[in-house]
């Protein structure tokens, strides 16, 4: 019963509660102060930093526990995720290289189906195999127009002998290239239209209007060689 | 320094005419503001007039960008040529210009045209040039 | 662009949502660019739409369907960040998107409008020589961010074009070019053209634009001609004044 004890007994009880106290709250600030501290490592990038788990008071060895089992946890999962990151990186680049390696192919292919060569001084020829699409287009016209400049040409003959399907879009670039060559100031002509070729450009209602149409390469290489000034006889 | 001309001042930049037998040459540097190329017209016409030349050549080798109107224009001076017993050819012109012209959809019934002036001076002088 | 991972299995009381290339890290010196928002907005919109608020924020798909636009600016992406936020609503009690909302706020307002869209040069149209300096100035900002010269010219003609018809139906106007920047805030996707006037407007745009008016003075030819020339194309016109805008993609678009 308290009040049988005496005021000596009351006040050492008092000096040890306040001790206790005292001991509590120093125990609490320094694990507190370290506790902020492990969380800045721990901002900073730092994941082996442990805080303190064997405090005097049981709160806070426990409150160091799990903040240090939150710590691991964290670290895993972040190294999980870098290791994956890092993985799906290096999948991206060889992904990366293999579609450049494929493009390049691409173009390669597409180069050589458009060739444009000199077959005589001044003439150039350019024979058409297969589809050309607006891309391969706009970059032939460009090409041809410098080749006729560097090479001093005087006529381009398109011979279209190998292009077996022809539609509006085709038309239409073949029309703008030849018109963009007449502007330079070349003759063009086209040659090698075939029978279906002929009928689809008239049910089209492609405009062919002034550009010299011939029946194949021969007829268009001798009629430019003429046009330059050439005879052409033959040795009996 | 152009920039800074007003349409007066244009007057300076008159664009020179040259003279070479029967052939009038013109040389268009750069830009052509919208003021030289009506006074360009007139002076064309005028020249052939007085020394009835057989032919201009329109030189537009230094021509960066050329739009609608200038194209218009070139193909009037070319009409008017003829209507006065010239012609006209337009050398030099740049393949970024062809195609742009082309793409756009513009049509030019009264230009002739030469890859150089050599070859301008040798239309000029025969009859059509063509195959 | 992977800005946000949001990091399953972990439950912390005091971490935000991970940039998946860096730890927490302390980034009120850094400046988003408006990608990186619009980035972070659909990771957001992407990682509910596996949610029970999903239905809710199938109706705000709108705004953050916008984001994909080449012309994202700032100012639209706030609509898709609210549209999120009315989504989760406030008896949302997943602590995880509260924080992801507060997070895609503070990015929102560190969002740098520079960042987009740099180089806008804006020329006004009063007599030809402005015409001509645009159209030199045109060609030299496409040659600089890399387009060929043959696109370069067609980006010069259309500024040319425009121009000269403010000039002669406008008397006076506006010409502005603008180089679109992509993600990376460097190479250049696009380049935009917008011609504007306060001018009598143009009365029969469709038939212009149709192709079949042949017009002696050659109004319809410098229009349908630009048309022709770009790769996206659009006219306002009202007797109050006319507003073209035109985009030519870079290489590489």
């Amino acid at each position: 019963m308290a009040h049988n004890k005496s005021v000596e007994e009351l006040e050492h009880e008092l000096e040890v509660s306040r001790k206790e106290f005292d001991e509590f709250m120093m125990e609490a600030t320094l694990s507190v102060a370290e506790f902020f501290d492990v969380l800045k490592r721990l901002t900073q990038g730092d994941f082996e930093v442990r805080a303190k788990e064997n405090s005097s008071q049981e709160l806070f060895a426990n409150f160091g526990k799990v903040i240090n089992e939150t710590i691991v946890k964290l670290a895993f999962e972040t190294r999980q995720l870098e290791e994956a990151r890092s993985r799906s990186e290096v999948h991206a680049r060889d992904l990366e290289a293999t579609l450049r390696k494929v493009r390049a192919q691409q173009d390669a292919i597409a180069q050589l189906s458009t060739p444009i060569i000199q077959v005589w001084d001044r003439i150039l020829c350019l024979p058409i195999v297969g589809i050309v699409d607006s891309k391969r287009a706009g970059e032939m016209m460009d090409t041809l127009l410098n080749r006729i400049i560097e090479t001093d040409c005087r006529f381009v003959i398109v011979d279209i002998t190998g292009v077996d399907v022809f539609d509006t879009q085709t038309a239409d670039h073949f029309v703008k290239m030849i018109r963009a060559a007449s502007l330079l100031g070349v003759q063009c002509m086209i040659t090698g239209i075939k029978p279906q070729i002929a009928q689809t450009m008239t049910t089209i209602g492609v405009n062919l209007g002034g550009i010299v149409t011939l029946r194949n390469l021969e007829a268009g290489l001798l009629a430019a060689i003429k046009g330059l000034g050439y005879r052409v006889a033959k040795d009996a | 320094m152009r920039r800074e001309l007003t349409e007066s001042e244009g007057e300076a930049w008159r664009i020179p005419i040259i003279r070479l037998r029967d052939v009038l040459i013109v040389s268009i540097q750069g830009s052509l503001q919208d003021t030289q190329a009506q006074r360009l017209h007139e002076d064309i016409l005028a020249q052939i007039g007085a020394t009835n030349a057989s032919g201009v050549v329109l030189d537009i080798s230094a021509v960066p960008i050329m739009d609608s109107y200038i194209a218009r224009i070139l193909n009037n001076i070319a009409r008017n040529a003829k209507l006065m017993g010239s012609r006209a050819v337009v050398v030099g012109m740049q393949p970024a210009i062809a195609i742009t012209l082309v793409t756009m959809g513009l049509e030019f019934e009264d230009l002739e045209t030469a890859l150089n002036l050599e070859r301008a001076i040798e239309q000029l002088g025969s009859d059509h040039g063509r195959l | 662009m992977d800005v946000f991972e949001p990091v399953a299995g972990v439950e912390s009381a005091f971490r935000p949502w991970l940039p998946s290339s860096s730890l927490i890290a302390r980034d009120e010196a850094r400046r988003y660019s408006v990608a990186e928002g619009a980035a972070a907005v659909r990771e957001c919109f992407r990682h509910l739409q596996g949610s029970e608020w999903f239905e809710r924020v199938a109706a705000f798909e709108a705004p953050v369907s916008r984001l994909g636009r080449p012309d994202l600016r700032v100012t639209d992406l706030a609509p898709a960040v609210e549209a999120l936020a009315s989504a989760a609503g406030d008896s949302c009690d997943s602590v995880v998107l509260h924080r992801s909302l507060s997070r895609l706020r503070y990015i929102l307002d560190r969002c740098d409008e520079e960042a987009r869209t740099v180089q806008e040069h804006s020329f006004p149209i009063r007599s030809a020589n402005d015409i001509s300096l645009a159209r030199e100035c045109a060609l030299r900002l496409a040659r600089q961010d890399g387009f060929s010269l043959m696109n370069a010219t067609y980006v010069a003609t259309v500024v040319s074009e425009l121009g000269r018809n403010i000039l002669h139906y406008a008397g006076e106007g506006n010409v502005r070019i603008s180089a679109i920047l992509k993600d990376d805030g460097v190479t250049c996707d696009a380049i935009r053209v917008t011609a504007e006037d306060h001018g009598p407007g143009i009365p029969n745009l469709e038939v212009i634009l149709s192709g079949s008016y042949r017009s002696k003075t050659g109004m319809g030819l410098g229009l349908l001609g630009s048309k022709r020339l770009l790769d996206e194309f659009q006219v306002k016109t009202s007797p109050g004044g006319t507003t073209v805008t035109g985009l030519k993609y870079a290489p590489g678009h």
